[in-house]
């Protein structure tokens, strides 16, 4: 039952998830305003765009800051809302966050500075990996696994010339199968798992990872409800390793993709999604 | 249809809409649905650093 609401979708481009949630809506009898992250603008008097609850799908982790603050200056919540984008978004402050709520996480450790990512890698020790705080897709990610290695990857960001590439988020290289796991929360819900595989270190599907069904185990189903409060809570992909230790988590998605796991899972991701959007908008 | 602007390459809607990206099938360019009427094509986004999940 729609009751005249109106579902704001903010997005980038139309890939099969936002087709599959255009769908679920119209399904749902929802009327859908369209917010193209390129063409809108936000003045700060009035709303610009007329919906009830916005959808974030924009794959710009910018954009979608930025936006979800106008939305809630206007009184429209958003899904997620802007405090989770912020921290989900940014891998050091997820890693903050999840150390503070007790969530196993991979070792890491923060630099500022070239000099002080070079001692960053040396308490990690070797192989440690170097990931930039905001971006996704294993995007310039890199494994290093000497001194050597680790001074080319801190010179090549610093002359990436951006203040944000002088940032060092070193983590320590966790020995697992070669697969990760993915877990996919709505709410107070996990919707469906998959494992990621690949021959390679990176597992990520934009890396040309392959994926099979996972079984969420009572033990999985808790770790990965609890990442995901632990960032404020919402639509949230939940990146676990299998280490020595037992399970890790290292990354909450809070704009994810899911058309993989669709496909391995058979659940329906899009219409729990707008569910739980339309339950946003009628808090 | 409408034509593939980096192969020209003839492109069909079928049930595309407005913002859909699909690559060409003769040249593989990523291309974005612009007009749904009538129906226009453009080379679709370039991947920013800030894109991701």
């Amino acid at each position: 039952m729609s009751d005249g609401l109106r579902l704001g979708v903010f997005y980038t481009i139309i890939r099969p998830e936002e087709k599959w949630i255009l769908a679920a809506a119209e399904s749902r009898g929802v009327g859908v305003v369209r917010i193209d992250d390129g063409d809108v603008t936000f003045g700060l008097d009035r709303p610009d765009v007329a919906a009830d609850v916005v959808l974030n799908r924009s794959v710009s982790h910018t954009r979608s800051l930025y936006a979800t603050r106008c939305f809630a200056h206007y009184g429209v919540p958003t899904v997620n809302s802007p405090d989770v984008l912020e921290v989900a978004g940014d891998k050091i402050l997820a890693s903050l966050r999840l150390a503070e709520r007790g969530v196993p996480t991979p070792r890491t450790v923060v630099a500022l500075s070239p000099e002080a990512a070079r001692k960053a890698v040396e308490r990690i020790g070797y192989p440690a990996v170097l990931k930039p705080a905001v971006g996704s897709w294993g995007r310039l990610m890199a494994k290093v696994s000497s001194p050597e290695e680790a001074e080319q990857i801190i010179e090549h960001k610093e002359a990436l010339g951006s203040p944000l590439h002088s940032i060092f988020y070193v983590q320590e290289y966790v020995p697992k199968p070669d697969r990760d796991l993915r877990v996919f929360v709505v709410g107070s819900e996990v919707v469906a798992g998959m494992y990621r595989r690949s021959d390679r270190w990176r597992t990520n599907a934009a890396r040309g990872g392959t994926t099979e069904p996972l079984p969420i185990t009572p033990e999985l189903r808790e770790l990965s409800l609890r990442a995901a409060e632990a960032v404020g809570g919402g639509v949230l992909a939940v990146d676990l390793m299998e280490s020595p230790q037992g399970l890790v988590v290292h990354e909450v998605n809070p704009t994810p993709e899911f058309k993989a796991l669709t496909a391995v899972s058979g659940a329906d991701v899009a219409g729990a999604i707008v569910d739980y959007t339309i339950g946003v908008a009628r808090r | 249809m409408t034509a593939c602007p980096e192969c020209d390459a003839t492109v069909v809607r079928n049930d595309k809409v407005l913002g859909e990206v699909f690559p060409c099938p003769d040249c593989g360019t990523e291309l974005e649905v612009f007009g749904t009427t009538p129906f226009t094509v453009q080379p679709a986004p370039k991947e920013a650093e800030d894109w991701g999940e």
